[in-house]
């Protein structure tokens, strides 16, 4: 995102364009970001006309209906400084979201489980033009796919185009009697290690030190051999990603997929400061075993 | 310090101790085994002592892989056996009727390594018999105020076994 956000109007009656104009001017200093009017189209934002006034639409790719109050982004006649200012910051605050997040599955799946936490809606996603796709409810702790997890992948690379579908009410019904449901970490914990691509999410930190909240069921997910080893390290005492990395014989791209899946999944928490001081003053009151754990695993091969 | 080492393998009969320790020990594992009485295992023959593997390391010392015998009249051997045992491997079988309350007695009678987390516990048979799952183990520990890694294992494959001793080692 550059550093200007920029809207257009469409299909505004001249009077209106010429009053919002005249808003948007008179704004500009209550603006958290800084915004330009942009004549040819393609922009941040789009205010159009409906019946009684303008809404404010987000155009960055990926953007979902769910990331913003859809009120605080209808402009009623006649239009409110107030309001206007209202409508522009929330939607800057949302592409600003976006922007962090960036448009992969992962992300959007943050924002499904922020927004609709508990919700009984099915939401679902699929390439277009094809049948296979995948569904969510988070109230069951549930997704459903077909195509299996190669569309997950399919999905996570065509991201920033497609959008979620919220479903009709008797789809739960449905999914449940034709399909195996199976259990949404999967399908967080899939997410982050498709969604890095090598990289760390982009909304996580490096410098984090994680704990391990919930020892992560490996049979049903999919993972390098090293990533137990990850797990059992950070149930022990918190690690940061480079701890990881040392931890697991320098295999950065392994550490940063575990870190990624594992706190997607949220099997893996940010540890508090008290939790690593008292990590800390554990590992130097324990009698060091580290040169005969490594002779052990030097034999069974397994550095 | 020490020139010998252990590690435990315990769990119920023909749970696959005896197995998994014949996996990485250099030599056969040592073993006693003898008529099965208990009519609630299937085993023909069932390991009733101690028997154990072992592994060389470097600079003279040794690892020892102790599998101690899985019916519970014989749980006294458990404390001798665990003895300064750098940690436990609790094997559970999932085709048990009820595994995880057979694994509440090991976890009961390992309960010093079970505390300081130098426990790792196993699911066999998790392929043909999917309940209870791995998360259900995980819960069930949580729950108890124990949490230890769970690992779905095949004792008759190395690799298995190598990854449950790989998390052991960290943890313990």
């Amino acid at each position: 995102m550059g550093s200007v956000l920029t809207l257009s109007f469409s299909g505004l009656p001249d009077n209106d364009r010429l009053v919002l104009s005249a808003l948007f001017t008179l704004a500009e200093t209550q603006l958290s970001s800084k915004w330009q009017l942009n004549g040819d189209g393609n922009s941040d934002a789009v205010l159009m006309a409906n019946g009684d006034g303008a809404s404010l639409l987000l155009m960055r790719p990926g953007n979902s209906a769910t990331s913003v109050d859809p009120d605080l982004l209808q402009l009623r006649r006649p239009f409110q400084h107030l309001d206007f200012v209202k409508a522009l910051n929330a939607a800057a605050t949302a592409l600003a979201r976006q922007t962090v997040m960036g448009g992969s599955l992962a992300a959007s799946l943050v924002q499904l489980r922020n927004d609709l936490a508990h919700s009984e809606a099915v939401w679902s996603l699929g390439l277009p033009g094809a049948k296979d796709r995948l569904w969510v409810c988070t109230k069951h702790n549930s997704y459903w796919l077909d195509g299996g997890d190669n569309l997950l992948t399919k999905l996570d690379q065509e991201m920033s185009h497609l959008e979620w579908r919220q479903e009709p009410r008797e789809q739960l019904q449905r999914l449940q009697s034709e399909r195996e449901a199976q259990p949404l970490f999967r399908l967080y914990w899939i997410s982050g290690m498709l969604s890095g691509r090598g990289k760390l999410l982009p909304w996580l930190n490096a410098a984090t030190p994680w704990n391990l909240k919930t020892w992560p069921s490996f049979f049903k997910l999919p993972h390098y051999p090293t990533f137990p080893r990850m797990a059992a390290a950070a149930m022990k005492k918190p690690m940061t990603l480079d701890d990881l990395i040392a931890f697991c014989g320098g295999n950065r791209a392994a550490a940063i997929e575990f870190v990624n899946a594992g706190v997607m999944a949220e099997f893996l928490v940010g540890a508090t400061s008290a939790q690593v001081g008292s990590a800390a003053a554990a590992a130097q009151a324990k009698p060091a075993k580290e040169g005969l754990i490594s002779r052990i695993r030097r034999k069974l091969g397994l550095l | 310090m020490s020139s010998e080492h252990k590690i435990i393998f315990a769990g119920p009969t023909g749970a696959g101790k005896t197995t998994a320790i014949s996996q990485i020990s250099e030599k056969p594992p040592v073993s006693t085994d003898v008529a099965n009485s208990d009519l609630r295992y299937g085993k023909a023959t069932t390991t009733v002592a101690i028997d154990f593997g072992e592994l060389a390391l470097d600079g003279g010392e040794k690892l020892r892989l102790y599998g101690v015998p899985g019916q519970h009249r014989f749980s006294f051997i458990w404390e001798i056996a665990a003895r300064g045992a750098l940690g436990v491997i609790l094997i559970a079988d999932n085709t048990l009727e009820d595994p995880m309350e057979e694994l509440q007695f090991y976890l009961q009678g390992f309960d010093s390594f079970v505390q300081r987390g130098a426990a790792v516990v196993v699911v066999n048979r998790l392929e043909t018999h999917p309940y209870p799952a791995e998360e259900d183990y995980v819960k069930m520990l949580m729950d108890r105020g124990t949490p230890l890694p769970v690992m779905a294992c095949d004792p008759r494959k190395k690799d298995d076994v190598l990854t449950v001793l790989d998390v052991l080692l960290t943890v313990c």
